[in-house]
């Protein structure tokens, strides 16, 4: 059974798996890792991202659940 | 009372009568506090026909609502008076300490209004108020007066505000001082003290400052705090991969709403200097007086402003009053080459860009000192920073001549000339003295020919965030009562904040093609709207913007502010009174004259002619309807942008 989990990330990841309302489709028990995969973030650097879960620090074979938030890296400009 | 105290000062310079008066519950619930408390107090009390630099001009010190209470991030003080530079509304605001002390003494906000006939400056504690005589320190630069200043209090635990040289000599781009170099730069409100021979305020008040629920906001802060602490970068993250960043961010063809909080970690290794470099490949940051690009400033340059040298160079970081972020730094500059001052702030990246990118300057060390030069003159480096790339271009252009800037050749890049226009300008020397007051006014004197080089929006010069690659940026440079300034709001602010979580109209983001950011359309416009109330909002809470960026989900602005008042507003409730006072400080500029069409961005920053090169080449959009869309949603006439009579209703300020 499949899943959605909001996804707050960067423009410049690929955002093509997110739907209109900002959620991602994966199937029930995917973990954060299964999530870059679907986001296709290259391999080499899926060490190196660091995500929250509901706002919560996540390590990559956490599991996800329906309605999660996952934040990535963002940019906010300032000064 | 609850977070604010209920009373305000009002020390008349002409006549030496320092009263206090008391504010209504009422006007709280409208206007808040902060900036709020300042427009309806400005708004109400300076008359039409005031001179600026007279002595009818109020000029006031305001805390915000939630200094103090135990809330998170809320420690900056608000300035406000009429600007000289632009001859309408003005304000500014800082971090560090001195906003606690405000209320600390009994006040929410003090007024100065008249002219003193001599330098003074004002001192209050537990037991009362009084002028001093301020002859001593008048002629000391902003860092030696508060040392002079703060040692001859008798009471240890005090802070000071003060003008520097640049002040003193009515400069138009000149701030106030606090903490040993921060300033609060914008609106020329440092003239505006300095007319009024007050060069400093020495506060050492200690009574308490109490909340309703003071429980709830311990709370709060604690969820906040902890969620700031789990903020840290991975090790990677050096500052060679922010151009990368910037250049992947340049290629998005979607923009999408982002977890604001996840920047805190950025903002925690570099402060606000990650930016030197993040925003050049991507076209943030403006090249060349706003001509030029990083084709330009290519990485030969901007590899010199690597944030990276300059934590090295950092031998503290300290937080304002209430800040668990923590951005700012002290900077070892022994080492220096064109001076001997010992240490300087971190320099912002406002300060890096405008001294480095905007002028083709790569060195790092003129950019240090330029920065001391001008906290302690208390400049406002925004301004100064641009004004210094308009005389460059001046000079390229022949309009101004080595003969006109006693012999300094004002080539692009040329640190030396760049150090001693600075100091001309800060001691109102040769041109120095033609430029001192901004781009607009150096223009006016300079002749016609100059016109086109000088960057601004309605005389106040722009934030070093280029409006063609965010336009929103450009309709907040361009509607604000206080034009220029980029700490409003932006696209990339408003994907961050998650408003529509909290505020029923704001419009929710998921993700969104980004070309739709450059339409003239009725979404980007309640989406400014969104972010002028919310700013408001902020101002009168005594909050940082940088904590707004973070997320309201996160930032519990909403919470904290009904904690501390028990007021149980909604947040609809809040953005109402941020609309009001975002109305009341648009009205002041109608009242004095304004026309605000005038505080249009000039062409060249909305791509009028757009750049050839670069990641924003090509890049034009139609900045006067999207003013104009802006006046209609927030209920300001759409041909005049004066407020209409509906709204003043609605709003209660008829």
């Amino acid at each position: 059974m499949d899943m959605k989990v909001k996804v707050y990330a960067a423009p410049f990841f690929n955002l093509s798996a997110m739907d209109e309302n900002g959620y991602v489709s994966l199937k029930a028990g995917s973990t954060v890792n299964s999530l870059y995969k679907k986001l296709k973030i290259p391999f080499p650097l899926r060490p190196l991202m660091k995500s929250f879960v509901n706002y919560k620090p996540a390590k990559r074979n956490k599991k996800l659940e329906e309605g999660d938030i996952v934040s990535m890296l963002s940019i906010i400009s300032g000064g | 009372m609850k977070g604010y105290l209920g009373k305000v000062l009002l020390v008349d310079l002409s006549s030496g009568e320092i009263t206090p008066e008391e504010i209504d519950d009422k006007i709280y619930e409208k206007y808040m506090s902060g900036m709020g408390l300042g427009a309806y107090y400005l708004h109400k009390n300076i008359p039409e026909d005031a001179d600026p630099l007279g002595p009818e001009n109020i000029l006031g010190f305001i805390s915000g609502l939630l200094t103090g209470t135990g809330s998170l991030m809320t420690g900056r003080w608000m300035v406000v008076c009429k600007s000289p530079l632009t001859g309408g509304w003005g304000d500014a605001n800082c971090g560090g300490t001195l906003s606690p002390f405000i209320k600390r003494c009994g006040y929410d906000a003090i007024f100065f209004k008249g002219i003193s006939e001599k330098p003074v400056y004002l001192y209050i504690d537990d037991n009362g108020a009084e002028l001093r005589d301020a002859a001593h320190v008048w002629g000391k630069d902003a860092v030696e007066a508060e040392d002079t200043l703060s040692n001859e209090c008798k009471i240890k635990k005090n802070a000071v505000a003060t003008i520097g040289k640049a002040g003193e000599k009515i400069s138009l781009i000149s701030g106030i001082v606090n903490d040993q170099g921060r300033i609060a730069a914008r609106s020329g409100v440092g003239a505006v003290m300095g007319s009024k021979k007050l060069k400093a305020l020495v506060l050492a008040g200690s009574k308490p400052i109490e909340s309703h629920d003071p429980a709830k906001i311990k709370e709060i802060s604690k969820e906040f705090s902890a969620k700031i602490k789990d903020q840290n970068l991975p090790g990677f993250m050096k500052g060679w991969v922010l151009p990368i960043m910037s250049k992947l961010m340049s290629m998005a063809k979607n923009a999408s709403a982002m977890d604001g909080l996840m920047a805190a970690g950025i903002f925690k290794k570099w402060g606000t200097v990650f930016i030197n470099t993040m925003g050049i490949p991507n076209g943030d940051s403006p090249v060349k007086n706003w001509k030029g690009s990083v084709k330009d400033f290519n990485r030969k340059y901007y590899k010199h402003l690597n944030p990276d040298l300059i934590i090295k160079k950092q031998t503290k970081v300290y937080s304002c009053y209430s800040c668990v972020m923590a951005c700012g730094g002290i900077c070892d500059i022994k080492d220096n080459k064109y001076g001997d001052f010992t240490h300087t702030h971190k320099p912002e990246y406002e300060t890096c860009c405008s001294f480095g990118t905007l002028l083709m300057n790569k060195d790092m060390d003129a950019i240090y000192y330029i920065n001391e030069l001008l906290n302690r003159a208390g400049m406002d480096s925004i301004s100064a920073g641009n004004t210094v790339a308009f005389a460059l271009e001046c000079y390229e252009n022949g309009v101004l001549t080595q003969k006109d800037t006693d012999g300094l050749d004002l080539t692009w890049g040329n640190a030396e000339a760049i150090i001693e226009l600075v100091k001309l300008m800060i001691n109102r020397q040769g041109i120095g003295d033609i430029l001192a007051d901004g781009v607009k006014k150096g223009a006016e004197k300079i002749g016609e020919k100059a016109v086109p080089y000088g960057m601004h929006a309605g005389g106040q010069e722009p934030g070093m965030h280029d409006s063609r690659l965010d336009p929103m940026l450009g309709v907040h440079y361009s509607v604000e009562a206080s034009p220029g300034k980029h700490t409003t709001g932006a696209n990339l602010f408003y994907n961050g904040s998650h408003l529509w979580s909290y505020v029923s109209w704001a419009p929710e983001i998921t993700k969104y093609p980004r070309k739709e950011d450059f339409d003239v359309s009725e979404i980007n416009a309640i989406k400014a709207m969104a972010n002028s109330c919310y700013k408001m909002i902020i101002d009168g809470a005594g909050g940082c913007w940088l904590a707004g960026t973070l997320g309201v989900q996160h930032w519990k602005i909403f919470d904290w502010l009904n904690a501390t008042t028990g007021w149980e507003k909604s947040p609809d409730e809040y953005m109402e009174m941020g609309h009001r006072i975002q109305t009341t400080r648009q009205m002041f500029n109608v009242k004095h004259g304004i026309d605000p069409m005038s505080f249009k961005i000039v062409d060249r920053m909305s791509g009028k002619p757009p750049l050839e090169k670069g990641p924003l080449a090509g890049v034009s959009f139609d900045i006067e309807n999207m003013m104009r869309k802006y006046w209609e949603v927030i209920g300001w006439d759409p041909a005049t942008g004066a407020p209409t009579d509906e709204v003043k209703e609605k709003l209660e300020l008829k």
